[in-house]
């Protein structure tokens, strides 16, 4: 959803209501800030304890469908979520992209329509410290300096305008910086249920050949599982290796 | 369109990406603004509120650690800084955001990604609403 006048308006009048309120109860001061934290001590005791435990229950039996929970995830939700971010950083930096090199086609004649006056001044003007000049030629050669001078601002301007839009165009680093942070952390988890799969499902014959302590499976929080887990690339390798793949 | 505040106002740019940071800073000179100063998060800000003083906060909103609105509403709990302006930078425009913003006390906000000349408008719209709130 885009900026609209509507949420501008919305803007408007919650603001204006809120400070009309403000004027009308001075007498309590900071109150914005006692109302949001009012409403965070309304929550009882009680209710959290429930809610943990309700998480535990929710967290244990996602745990106790097996691991084929894991494959729908990944290949139903995970990978195509991971897909969509990826595409949508494709689609800005190309966007970035192109802006850049917009600005940087439009400012290039500019630069060279003006590194060209400015030679031809210098010449002429070298001619005229020399006494080379008509008085014509002088008068022309003022007139034209001076229409240089009035127009140079705006050709200026051009210019920032055209830094500026390349200095604007960098906030693709911040647009995409969060979705590969996300996408890098589902491609993460989705390894990591692929080799406790892969963990879960090993021959027999081949279990006694493989180190005992690669066959715990990465988790996402290392210190909770403490030695046991597989916490680093290296250790997903050795695995992989050991099991021949 | 030329920011209506005078050249000297001084600006707090909080946002914990250094790119956005710069945009800002870069949108502002070009205004002709030179007192800006920068803060990576929440904390950080608090503490150069406390020792400078700032006349406009421009904060991002999702930021890690403290949130813009969680620095808004620090920054209303302190009287001083009860009318200073703050503007909040959302990445998207949906309806709940607006609204929280506007019951904690932000003066006003924009969507990323923004073009300069929203961002003076903005701004503008900002120092509006303080003249007509405080009279001034």
């Amino acid at each position: 959803m885009q900026d609209s006048p509507e949420l501008e308006a919305l803007f408007d009048q919650v603001y204006a209501e809120l400070h009309q309120h403000n004027r009308s109860s001075e007498q309590s001061s900071g109150n914005i800030h006692d109302l949001s934290c009012e409403q965070n001590e309304c929550i009882p005791e009680p209710y959290y304890s429930q809610l943990g435990s309700l998480l535990r229950r929710l967290h244990s039996t996602l745990q106790e469908l097996g691991y084929d929970r894991s494959i729908e995830y990944a290949v139903g939700d995970a990978l195509p979520d991971t897909v969509e971010r990826l595409d949508f950083v494709r689609k800005v930096t190309a966007e970035a992209a192109t802006k850049v090199l917009d600005a940087t086609d439009s400012i290039k004649p500019i630069h060279q329509r003006l590194r060209a006056e400015m030679q031809q001044f210098a010449q002429q003007w070298q001619r005229c410290a020399q006494g080379s000049l008509s008085l014509e030629e002088f008068k022309q050669l003022v007139n034209d300096t001076l229409i240089f001078f009035q127009n140079a601002p705006s050709t200026l301007d051009l210019l920032q305008q055209h830094l500026t839009q390349i200095v604007m165009a960098q906030d693709f680093q911040d647009r995409t910086n969060q979705v590969l942070g996300r996408a890098i952390e589902i491609t993460k988890t989705v390894e990591s249920e692929l080799v406790k799969l892969l963990v879960n499902g090993i021959p027999p014959d081949r279990k006694a050949t493989i180190n005992n302590d690669l066959l715990q499976g990465p988790v996402v929080n290392p210190d909770r599982e403490g030695d046991r887990a597989l916490i680093n690339q290296a250790q997903v390798d050795a695995l992989l290796e050991s099991l021949g793949f | 369109m030329p920011i209506n505040a005078p050249p000297t106002t001084t600006f707090l740019v909080v946002d914990d990406s250094p790119t956005m940071r710069r945009i800002v800073r870069n949108v502002l000179q070009d205004n002709g603004f030179e007192n800006i100063v920068e803060a990576d998060d929440g904390t950080t800000a608090i503490e150069m509120l406390k020792a400078k003083k700032v006349d406009v906060v421009i904060t991002d909103w999702n930021m890690p650690t403290m949130t813009g609105l969680e620095l808004l509403k620090v920054i209303r709990s302190f009287p001083q800084w009860s009318a200073l302006p703050v503007l909040m930078v959302t990445s998207e425009a949906r309806k709940e955001n607006i609204i929280a913003a506007a019951q904690a006390g932000a003066t006003g906000y924009i969507v990323k990604p923004f073009t300069p000349e929203t961002l003076v408008e903005k701004l503008n719209k900002v120092f509006e609403r303080i003249s007509v709130t405080t009279g001034a």
